[in-house]
């Protein structure tokens, strides 16, 4: 409303303030003020919001009542206050010295993932961005939630960061156009271990030895371009589209697969399309998908040797909305099957394509919609999903007797093939939309 | 002495290079409609409520309304919204 003209003013809980302000920046109000509570009010009684709300409403009435005075600008500062373009210099007795210094302070500005980096010399620079046909100020998008610049140059530096070489700066540009293909208001500002999970297709997962087999997901030599990927998109995120823990990454715990997620498909081994050719690729184009995940469950079989027997196996375990509030309050979340080539054998020898895997799943892994939730039926009754109020407004015994699938349509469920040579397969859950983008502009180096 | 020389890897926010000063302030919400933003979040809606009990009894002939969307608020109930009062309160995150 304010950027619209009018006048407004926030509520904010204690633990949000650095986020609120940022956020406030990041879209052009950097004056913005917040009236602040000092407890995050979901989980309080009406009384004690009550309360805190009338402690408040003398700086709610300032808020809303005072002259704003001139905007302060900070073009050219940078989130942290140093100038995005200028380099900086860290002295030291030697060179592993001056490492630890950049190291040190980097990390104490939010810069760093808690891991040593790469140090972003501007000769590694400048190597880096030889992998690519762009031009370093070429602006690829505008990367939510902080609103950053996504130069050319800056995921450049981010990748050396993460230890990146040129030819995996192509695969990092598309996956910045991925995310900012789908990124909608509050994107990447959950209170939930949302991760960047990279799923890349097509000649190039063989080309830069993306790990598609044994241990993709690291950790390893053999996934050392998986592990650099995934984190260069880690770092990414945290410094062009300022996703910084308690900035505005409000993650609750954390998760250590924000570190670093990536796969090769499997494409060999796999006896269906892959996931690029299923999202309207040619087989011969390289595309990244981003999803962000949450919720890793093994799916492991070493015994059933029938698509059914495995896939009760896979709905079985994932007898369990992968989201909170289940299907009736308008979210919508989704399962990534990471299918192993032993099982997806099985399935080929019978005959099983992608949608009879689905189905399947689905009808198998229903649950009393009982189960589904107990958060539903204490939200307000307008924000639950119009038409499932039939369901909410079914008596207790009726609810625990009705058998509901755990995702609300069969093509909820996702497939990659990937993975070593043993029955175990892994499932993540993700929220919201994605997008599956070509790797283009590539330069052989 | 070594020195060690790095390039920056923050970005410039969007945010900065497209500054809005604050929308103009009334001294009073005497006779003017208060619009509150709720963001379906529990408790939100006892605060925003709230708030407009109290504001109710400080100014004279102030209106109310109440609205409750998604986060994200979408556009038609934005811009409705928008239309229908003067200042605003929203609730924000969990």
């Amino acid at each position: 409303m304010e950027q619209r003209g009018k006048p407004a003013a926030a509520i904010v809980s204690g633990g949000f303030e650095e986020d609120a302000a940022i956020t406030g920046r990041v879209l052009g109000l950097p004056d913005l003020k917040y009236i602040m509570v000092p407890d995050v009010l979901t989980g309080l009684p009406d009384e004690l919001i009550c309360s805190q709300i009338e402690d408040a409403l003398e700086e709610a009435n300032e808020i809303l009542t005072s002259p704003p005075g001139a905007p302060r600008v900070r073009i050219g500062e940078g989130l942290t206050g140093r100038e995005p373009a200028a380099p900086e210099t860290f002295s030291g007795e030697d060179v592993m010295v001056a490492w630890e210094a950049m190291n040190n302070e980097w990390l104490s500005r939010g810069w760093a993932d808690g891991f040593p980096l790469i140090a972003p010399t501007p000769e590694r620079v400048a190597a880096t961005l030889r992998g690519t046909s762009l031009a370093p100020d070429h602006v690829v998008g505008i990367l939510p939630p902080g609103r950053g610049i996504a130069t050319v140059e800056k995921i450049a530096i981010n990748c050396v960061m993460a230890g990146c070489e040129p030819a995996h700066l192509p695969v990092m540009i598309a996956a910045v156009k991925a995310v900012i293909a789908v990124a909608g208001p509050g994107y990447d500002m959950s209170t939930s271990a949302d991760a960047p999970l990279l799923i890349v297709n097509g000649p190039i997962v063989k080309e830069l030895g993306i790990n598609s087999e044994r241990a993709a997901l690291g950790p390893g030599v053999q996934s050392r371009v998986n592990i650099v990927l995934g984190r260069a998109m880690r770092l990414i995120k945290m410094n062009i589209g300022f996703n910084r823990p308690g900035i505005m990454d409000m993650d609750t715990i954390g998760a250590p697969t924000k570190f670093s997620m990536c796969i090769g498909e499997n494409e060999e081994k796999s006896p269906w399309d892959p996931w690029h050719v299923e999202h309207g690729f040619d087989e011969d184009k390289s595309t990244v998908a981003v999803l962000n995940i949450r919720n890793q469950k093994e799916l492991a079989d070493m015994f059933n040797t029938t698509p059914e027997g495995v896939l009760d196996t896979f709905a079985f375990g994932l007898s369990v909305t992968p989201e909170h509030y289940g299907y009736y309050g308008r979210h919508q979340c989704s399962y990534l099957l990471m299918i192993s080539p032993e099982h997806a054998s099985i399935l080929e020898r019978y005959g099983w394509d992608k949608e009879s895997v689905r189905r399947y799943v689905w009808h198998r892994s229903e649950i009393p919609a009982a189960r589904h939730t107990n958060q539903i039926e204490l939200m307000h009754k307008d924000v639950q999903s119009k038409h499932w109020q039939w369901y909410l407004n079914m008596p207790q015994e009726q609810k625990e007797r009705l058998m509901l699938p755990v995702v609300e349509t069969p093509d909820r469920y996702k497939i990659v093939v990937v993975g070593g040579v043993t029955g175990k397969s892994l499932s993540y859950s993700f929220m919201g939309a994605y997008s599956t983008t070509e790797i283009t502009d590539r330069v052989a180096v | 002495m070594t020195d060690l020389i790095v390039l920056n890897p923050e970005a410039i926010s969007d945010g900065d290079l497209n500054v809005k000063p604050l929308a103009d302030r009334p001294t009073s919400l005497d006779g003017l409609r208060l619009g509150l933003l709720w963001n379906d979040k529990r408790g939100g809606d006892t605060a925003l409520k709230h708030f407009g009990k109290l504001f109710q009894e400080r100014y004279k002939d102030l209106t109310v309304n109440f609205y409750q969307g998604p986060r994200g608020y979408p556009d038609d109930l934005l811009d409705k919204a928008f239309e229908e009062n003067d200042i605003f309160i929203g609730s924000t995150g969990d």
